[in-house]
């Protein structure tokens, strides 16, 4: 089971690491787009220099024409005193005397570098040779590098954040009410469970004190009668032995009553087998215990023949057993007494049937036939406990299965089942 | 009945059951001496010689034990595990005679090492059949180990 808080976590961790990569790849995508700018500004400085000389050269020339040197050198130093970014300028005549030599700094970072001779006539009268340093120039590359970075943060920032809010409102915090709200029938389901294990456990015990406790005392009643009976027999009358009789005998009811809901609260525990049940033979093995144990009635009885069925075999034979047993016992004051039984096809479905020509049923209390106890005859009419068909029904469910009765008073009756699928048991 | 030296050790503890058991002994002509144990510790002491049987002579044991399993202080499986243990019993036959046919104590009673398993019917007929198989087969047919040391 998964427990609410780490699940949460998680969540926040996958987040942070999406807006991890998010962050990453908006920078990877500046970065390129920087270096791309950075060519281009800087060829855009080159040339502006470049224009900038051109201009320092015109200006220059009269001054030269007149070779009034002193007034080019204070044009060139103005004019270098003006440009921060200037590292170095030579101005050179082309009889190699140098009229102007400036140096700020021995090296550029990001040099630009201008080679400008100033002509008149196509006659070279100075060329000036200029170093300058990008990096420190007007819209210089590191100022760019720095307001980017800074808008990049931000923006990163705004988006990461704007990103976990939408995220927050309309996945993160729905799904993990959805999860926490799983999770917490997830527990109820577990507390269920437990209590229900706890429940069946109570029942095994009760099941087995049953089976000891409330026995021995009907041992006592059964034994002390017989020997009353035994010893004092000649000392008694009729009707006090007949009275003896009547204690033992429902002392012994009272024991079958107690093996049959036994049996039934085990059929409910007991593990379910799955193989291919011989149904037909079932049914000819119950019919002859039914024969032999009451050789006198003659039943005539139809069997359809090969019918198997995909389930637990002594669980279908209890089943198939009960079913049988009660049309042979229900048959047993009808003048022609038939018991009948085959399958038939219903909706896809295969439906099992025991039909009777027995004493019926008056289908008002069709439901009420296989709940435990719940006897629709006297047990002076017919002997029974009134278990069996609820063992049966509990039987059926548990394979996955209906059953149903049909019937009518004084004209027999018909136990309909079917059970689950091939594929589904 | 012949053999009457051999003696029929019953462990139970409702006085209804013993005096009904040895009703249906008597019944059946059965007049070994039957030796009574009202709980798991007195059931060992016999077999073992100790407490109050101390000095008893264990190299002689009863002819079948007689073990109901729902039983006071130590209950009749952990009496029977003990008898299976121990070298001087591991042979004895013992029998099941209980109210309980739950598959569980039937399944450990065998594995335990169980001769037989038989389950007391409320029909006291019934009861003194069983006990009349009982009797001829594990005092008269049966052929016990032979006494040791």
């Amino acid at each position: 089971m998964t427990i609410p808080g780490s699940s949460r976590a998680t969540n926040r961790r996958t987040l942070i690491a999406f807006i991890a990569v998010l962050a990453g790849v908006v920078s990877a995508a500046a970065f390129t787009l920087l270096i791309l700018q950075r060519s281009y500004l800087h060829s855009e400085a080159q040339e502006e220099l470049q224009t900038e000389m051109t201009l320092l050269g015109e200006l220059s020339t009269d001054a030269l024409l007149r070779s009034d040197y002193a007034a080019v050198e204070g044009l060139v130093r103005r004019w270098v005193n003006r440009h921060d970014y200037i590292m170095q300028i030579t101005a050179t005549m082309p009889n190699g005397f140098v009229l102007v030599s400036e140096k700020k700094a021995s090296q550029a970072k990001d040099p630009l570098i201008v080679h400008s001779p100033v002509t008149f006539n196509g006659k070279t009268l100075m060329t000036i040779h200029t170093v300058g340093d990008f990096s420190i120039s007007e819209g210089g590359y590191s100022s760019i590098i720095v307001h980017v970075s800074i808008l990049l943060l931000a923006a990163i920032f705004i988006l990461g954040w704007l990103l976990w809010w939408i995220l927050q409102r309309t996945a993160i915090r729905p799904l993990e009410n959805q999860i926490a709200a799983r999770e917490e029938k997830e527990r109820e389901l577990l507390q269920r469970t437990s209590d229900l294990e706890t429940a069946l456990k109570e029942l095994d015990s009760f099941s087995y004190s049953i089976s000891h406790d409330l026995r021995a005392p009907l041992r006592a009643i059964d034994g002390y009668g017989h020997a009353l009976t035994e010893d004092y027999g000649k000392f008694l009358d009729a009707t006090a032995l007949d009275y003896v009789a009547r204690t033992r005998a429902a002392a012994q009811r009272m024991g079958f009553l107690i093996d049959d809901l036994l049996a039934l609260s085990r059929m409910t525990r007991r593990e379910l087998a799955s193989r291919d049940v011989d149904i037909t033979s079932l049914v000819h093995d119950a019919l002859d215990r039914m024969a032999q144990a009451e050789p006198w009635r003659n039943v005539e009885t139809t069997v359809e023949g090969n019918v198997h069925a995909k389930g637990d075999p002594s669980l279908l034979a209890i089943v198939i057993d009960n079913l049988v047993q009660n049309a042979w016992k229900y048959t047993s004051r009808a003048n022609h007494p038939f018991i009948e039984f085959g399958t038939r096809k219903q909706n896809g479905e295969t439906v099992y049937f025991v039909r009777d020509n027995g004493v019926g049923f008056d289908m008002q209390y069709a439901d009420k036939l296989f709940r435990p106890f719940h006897r629709l005859h006297t047990p002076h009419e017919f002997s029974g406990s009134g278990i069996g068909l609820a063992t049966v029904a509990r039987i059926i469910q548990r394979h996955g299965g209906r059953i149903w009765a049909n019937g009518e008073k004084e004209k027999g009756a018909t136990f309909s089942f079917t059970l689950a699928s091939r594929a589904s048991v | 009945m012949e053999n009457s030296d051999k003696v029929i050790l019953l462990v139970e503890d409702n006085p209804d059951d013993e005096a009904l058991t040895l009703r249906a002994l008597k019944k059946n002509n059965i007049m070994n001496e039957v030796v009574i144990a009202r709980d798991g510790v007195e059931a060992l002491d016999y077999l073992f010689g100790t407490g109050a049987h101390a000095g008893r002579d264990v190299s002689f044991q009863p002819q079948v034990i007689l073990l109901d399993l729902k039983l006071p202080k130590i209950d009749g499986l952990e009496v029977l595990k003990r008898i299976r243990e121990d070298e001087r019993t591991s042979m004895q036959p013992v029998v099941v005679l209980t109210t309980s046919n739950e598959d569980s104590d039937v399944i450990t009673s065998y594995k335990l090492g169980v001769n037989s398993y038989i389950r007391k019917p409320v029909d006291f007929e019934q009861f003194m059949e069983a006990v009349r198989h009982l009797g001829l087969y594990w005092l008269v047919l049966n052929i016990a180990p032979p006494r040791q040391g």
